[in-house]
């Protein structure tokens, strides 16, 4: 084999991944920095206060000056502490939320890595999220971090399981799980007009899935400190933050992807479609995110036992008779959902 | 495909490596949490190389199954429990000489299965380029062909190992109906209304028998005996709901 072929055949491709890796990683990177700055903007506005103002126009380098303090500050590592689990806890976090931006489709063919089963990958990542935090917590050997970890097992595992249900009931219509193919099957109609339901209790799955308010039980500030990540400081405190905000853009991704029709224009005419999917994706995730962070200055958090409750009682109920009741719809061809091609 | 043989073969051989590394720690390390976490690893590494194989919906139910539900049991179960590593480990040491017969036995039925077990080059779907564009045949799209067809009884049987596990799990933890402990039930307190709930009670103590008698009994607690006298009455009249606080201001 000359080398001409290895270069072609083995190393350039290899090559391409990593630039294609790196092309979603550099963006993301800032992308998690400054949704600080956008979260504490909305709140600020919402609680009619100015937000963060001093550093940088606007506050604009606010996120640097965060990201600079908690590299250069100490990291203290308690003594009784597994001092492994330990730090391997907020690297796991912080990768598992990297990992999972593998199969997010940012235009027609603008993934780092098509797969066909991306609602899978993306569902099995999220699952193993949770060990990020448990481990944290009972790494940490404190009372109140252990808690924390044990709130969030609880609750990821219950939420899991709804959220598994609406994604199948969503892929009985699209017939692939692949998540490009997902998006093309809404350019009629994105799904969030006939699966309205569907998006709503997805969202909230979300918000458990990512323990954003009101379900932020893990770090319940005014019952547990911080939850999970009480015993952390420094770079290791960034990492579990830097996790916490790239999950929840990552989700918000994903819903875009499933409900808002993902790259695709709101409607396919001359000036829309001119803007780039990317942007579109971008778009529509600052929508979602915004709507998180819109609830978080809005609601009171849930108890635990009304959390599970919510979880097992209603939100699985209910989502399996939809997913009976759309496979139904399917199987007998019904034409309820105009539109949409039955895979 | 086969461009990408060589590298297909070394993370084959990274992540079996690591496999076998992980299972052995799973047995060997002193800390029950720290076997759980590398049987996680373990779990992990396996996905791996069923989607190296092509199996990549085995690889991430696995991932999904395993990893993210089973084994996060395992964990919640194990931080729990303070277990004494000790009388584990001796239990090791006297089970050794037949869990190495039977690790044997293993081994050799595994040998002679995969000597005789010939599977053509052309089968072997060497997928590392699943990375780059998807592969024409899904394999959930294969799977949903048979499973529900050819192997229907099979899937069946399947269901209901499940449904017995299930009711097993169920009539684990559903005890006699407990009368003592307080639970809330959302849709009373979401009934509940201004008109209904406050209540203005104009009771006069003195005027009721057994609360003159426990006045007499008890003169330096009268007015505490007849709050709580007259909460309980009232209480038995309304719902388990209505506050009593509320009450208490209306006498006063």
């Amino acid at each position: 084999m000359t080398f001409q072929e290895f270069w072609t055949v083995d190393l350039w491709p290899l090559i391409w991944i990593v630039i294609k890796i790196l092309c979603v990683v550099i963006p993301l990177m800032g992308a998690v920095a400054y949704i600080s700055l956008y979260q504490r903007k909305i709140m600020a506005v919402m609680q009619l206060r100015k937000g963060p103002n001093v550093i940088g126009p606007w506050g604009l380098a606010q996120p640097l000056a965060d990201g600079l303090k908690l590299i250069v500050k100490e990291w203290v590592i308690p003594a009784v502490a597994d001092k492994p689990v330990f730090l391997i806890a907020p690297m796991l976090s912080f990768v598992l939320m990297l990992t999972a931006w593998a199969v997010i489709p940012f235009g027609a063919g603008l993934t780092v890595s098509n797969i066909n089963l991306g609602v899978l990958f993306i569902f099995a990542i999220s699952g193993l999220d949770v060990y990020g935090i448990v481990l944290a917590g009972w790494a940490s050997n404190s009372r109140y971090a252990f808690l924390g970890g044990l709130r969030t097992t609880a609750q990821m595992i219950s939420y899991e399981v709804s959220m598994g249900m609406i994604m199948a009931s969503l892929l009985i219509f699209t017939g692939s799980l692949n998540l490009s193919m997902i998006v093309v099957t809404q350019q009629h109609i994105w799904f969030i007009i006939p699966f309205f339901p569907l998006a709503i209790m997805f969202f909230i799955c979300i918000l458990a899935e990512t323990s954003r308010h009101p379900f932020d039980l893990p770090e319940a500030e005014s019952e547990l400190v911080a939850g999970y990540n009480v015993e952390y400081s420094g770079v290791l405190f960034a990492l579990f933050q830097m996790g916490e905000y790239g999950n929840t853009i990552l989700m918000s991704a994903v819903f875009a992807t499933l409900f808002l029709g993902g790259w695709l224009p709101i409607f396919d005419i001359a000036p829309l479609n001119w803007i780039p999917g990317p942007l579109w994706l971008i778009a529509k995730t600052a929508v979602v995110v915004f709507v998180i962070y819109w609830l978080q200055a809005t609601l009171p958090r849930f108890r635990y036992d009304q959390l599970m409750r919510l979880g097992w009682k209603v939100f699985l109920p209910l989502s399996l008779a939809i997913f009976i009741i759309l496979a139904f719809i399917a199987h007998y061809n019904l034409n309820l959902v105009p539109h949409i091609m039955i895979g | 495909m086969e461009n990408y043989m060589w590298l297909n073969a070394l993370v084959f051989y990274v992540f079996a490596f690591v496999l076998i590394i992980s299972a052995l720690f799973v047995v060997f390390s002193k800390n029950p949490v720290h076997s759980v976490l590398f049987l996680i690893l373990t779990f992990f590494n396996a996905s791996a190389l069923f989607i190296l194989e092509g199996a990549e919906f085995i690889g991430f139910t696995l991932l999904v199954v395993y990893a993210g539900a089973v084994a996060i049991m395992f964990l919640f179960v194990v931080m729990f429990i303070d277990i004494d590593t000790h009388t584990i480990k001796g239990g090791l040491i006297k089970a050794l000489p037949v869990a190495l017969i039977l690790g044997l036995i293993f081994l050799a039925e595994l040998i002679v299965a995969f000597v005789s077990w010939k599977i053509p080059l052309t089968h072997v779907n060497s997928d590392l380029n699943l990375a780059f564009h998807a592969t024409q045949v899904s394999n959930i799209t294969d799977l949903g062909l048979v499973i529900y067809t050819r192997f229907f009884h099979i899937f069946q049987m399947g269901g209901l190992v499940l449904l017995v596990g299930m009711l097993g799990a169920i009539s684990l933890t559903l005890r006699d109906k407990r009368e003592d402990f307080k639970t809330q039930d959302i849709s009373q307190q979401l009934e509940r209304t201004y008109v209904n709930t406050l209540r203005i009670v104009q009771s006069e103590p003195q005027k009721n028998d057994n609360e003159k008698k426990d006045s007499e009994n008890e003169k330096s607690t009268e007015t505490d005996t007849a709050n709580s006298n007259s909460n309980s009455n009232s209480n038995s009249n309304k719902d388990s709901d209505s506050s009593s606080d509320i009450e208490k201001t209306g006498e006063k």
